[in-house]
């Protein structure tokens, strides 16, 4: 990272970072640093939140910011720079209002855009570090990349339920992204946060890991995260280390790379088009013929990929296994049976049954409409939920 | 590595999860991939279990860690079970929990108990970590 060029502070300032001032590992000098910085966060949202207050509130200079989102009910559970009024308001519109309204020494650039392949290059050439609050693959791949072509340290965090991780990917002589997951996971297999839930709080906890972490970047003190991927799991409350190496045969930041450029990262993570049968679509199966086949004593193979919970409310039986432990639990299976998938709406076992087709397991189909279906259409004594 | 349940200071095993060795030199030392370890992390994470201990064979040693498995060990409460082996055979096999404070640490032994059969798998490179709170 090229070290910004101290920025003067201005007598309020020195007031306002007057218990920064008084450490040695800040001082005037680093936060001179810190405010000739310019932090680049990807999001608005859970982890973008809390760490764009605490770098606004801590004096970083520029503050970009990208989200074409607009703020909804459900974010504002741990969305903390959003308020209740913002609701229906553009992220962007709103985060920025609050950083002023924090620090008006802040310098905010919005850009009300989707990161693309076609705009990430020009947008990050104007920061010093870029810190990843997506919440998707294709954007963590893409800001990966953009990172590590354009050598910017790539701060990361992610959230999943009560469990999260972050690193700082893409710093001189440390791994990146893809040394860690050279390949996205089949399209459906990892639930979103809007699937799976998120507990508020989580957000806020890596959030604020990934804020450190770029400032201890922006002054270069302390050890980052380089070359580690500190996991945090809030409900054990315990926070674990998994050492990480650079990949010689990384893709992108190897010795002999093949992604030189950026890609189409859509594509990449299988989000995005391709022929229905290649993803499994259309290979369904009605809930009136599977229940003819019962009837008639040739019942295939039922997989369920609820969760554990869902079974307990009801069931039209077959073999258990929940959505996530399907990759690892494929040995379970045979290939050769005709297999058919369900969950409660046809939606999550959609998803596994492109997933089962991909690795050759050419006789699964998707039961359409999943339990639902089956308590409207065959069965009410089925609970619906 | 072992994935189960951990109480009251004991450690129940349901599945061992065969992994690669990563080090450059497998026979004299081990070293875990980082993708299996979060693979068996999110295994464990859907079975409502988490990892309770990692198990490793002393081709030709005696079944108890060397300096290097101690300094190598960093996750706290976990079971470190080694087994030597003797001509290609399984010998004694111990456990060892890893205890104290990052800057002093040390393995205790514990008993080991066989119970029922324990699960056996290997553990698939699937990305762990999910997509961030949008």
């Amino acid at each position: 990272m090229a070290t910004p060029t101290p920025s003067a502070l201005a007598d309020d300032e020195v007031q306002r970072y007057a218990r920064h001032l008084v450490m040695p590992e800040v001082g005037r000098d680093g936060q001179e640093r810190i405010k000739a910085a310019r932090v680049l966060c990807v999001g608005a949202g859970g982890l973008g939140s809390p760490l764009l207050l605490y770098l606004g509130a801590a004096g970083v200079g520029t503050l970009g910011i990208v989200d074409f989102d607009v703020v909804d009910v459900s974010n504002l559970q741990r969305q903390v720079i959003h308020g209740t009024p913002d609701v229906g308001r553009k992220k962007l519109a709103s985060a920025a209002e609050r950083l002023r309204a924090v620090n008006p020494h802040v310098q905010v650039r919005p850009f009300e855009t989707r990161l693309t392949s076609q705009n990430a290059m020009e947008i990050l050439q104007d920061f010093d570090v870029v810190v990843d609050g997506t919440d998707n693959f294709a954007t963590r791949y893409l800001v990966n990349d953009a990172c590590v072509l354009s050598g910017k340290p790539n701060v990361h965090g992610a959230v999943f339920r009560f469990e999260g991780q972050a690193s700082v990917f893409s710093a001189p002589g440390g791994p990146c992204y893809r040394c860690l997951y050279p390949e996205p996971p089949p399209p459906g297999t990892v639930p979103s946060c809007a699937e799976g839930g998120v507990l508020g709080i989580l957000p806020g906890l890596v959030g604020l890991i990934q804020a450190t972490e770029t400032l201890k970047l922006l002054l270069g003190k302390g050890d980052p995260l380089v070359g580690r991927l500190l996991l945090v799991d809030a409900l054990a409350m315990r926070f674990r280390e998994v050492k990480i190496r650079k990949d010689p045969a990384c893709p992108v930041c190897g010795e002999r790379p093949t992604v030189t450029g950026l890609i189409d990262y859509e594509a990449f993570c299988g989000t995005r088009g391709g022929p229905l049968e290649a993803r499994g679509m259309g290979a369904e199966m009605t809930v009136e013929e599977l229940a003819a086949r019962r009837q008639a004593g040739d019942e295939p193979l039922l997989l369920d990929v609820r969760e554990p919970h869902e079974l307990r409310i009801c069931s039209i039986g077959g073999l258990h296994i929940p959505m996530n432990e399907v990759p690892a639990r494929l040995g379970e299976l045979d290939p050769s049976r005709e297999l058919v998938v369900y969950c409660r709406s046809g939606a999550r076992s959609g998803q596994v049954v492109a997933f089962l087709r991909q690795r050759g397991f050419a006789r699964a189909v998707n039961l359409t409409g999943g339990i639902l279906a089956w308590a409207d259409r065959v069965d009410q004594k089925v609970a619906k939920y | 590595m072992l994935l189960g349940r951990a109480e009251g200071g004991e450690r129940r095993v349901t599945l061992a999860l065969r992994c690669r060795n990563a080090d450059p030199a497998p026979r004299r030392r081990y070293a875990l991939d980082p993708r299996e370890l979060l693979a068996a992390l999110k295994l464990a994470r859907g079975r409502g279990e988490e990892v309770v201990g990692f198990y490793h064979s002393h081709p030709g040693g005696p079944a108890r860690p060397s300096a290097a498995d101690l300094a190598e060990a960093h996750w706290p409460g976990c079971a470190y079970v080694v087994t030597a082996v003797e001509g290609g055979c399984a010998g004694e096999t111990r456990s060892f929990v890893l205890a104290g404070s990052e800057e002093e640490r040390r393995f205790a032994e514990e008993p080991v108990e066989r119970g029922l059969p324990v699960e056996a798998g290997g553990a698939g490179l699937t990305p762990g970590g999910a997509p961030a709170a949008g």
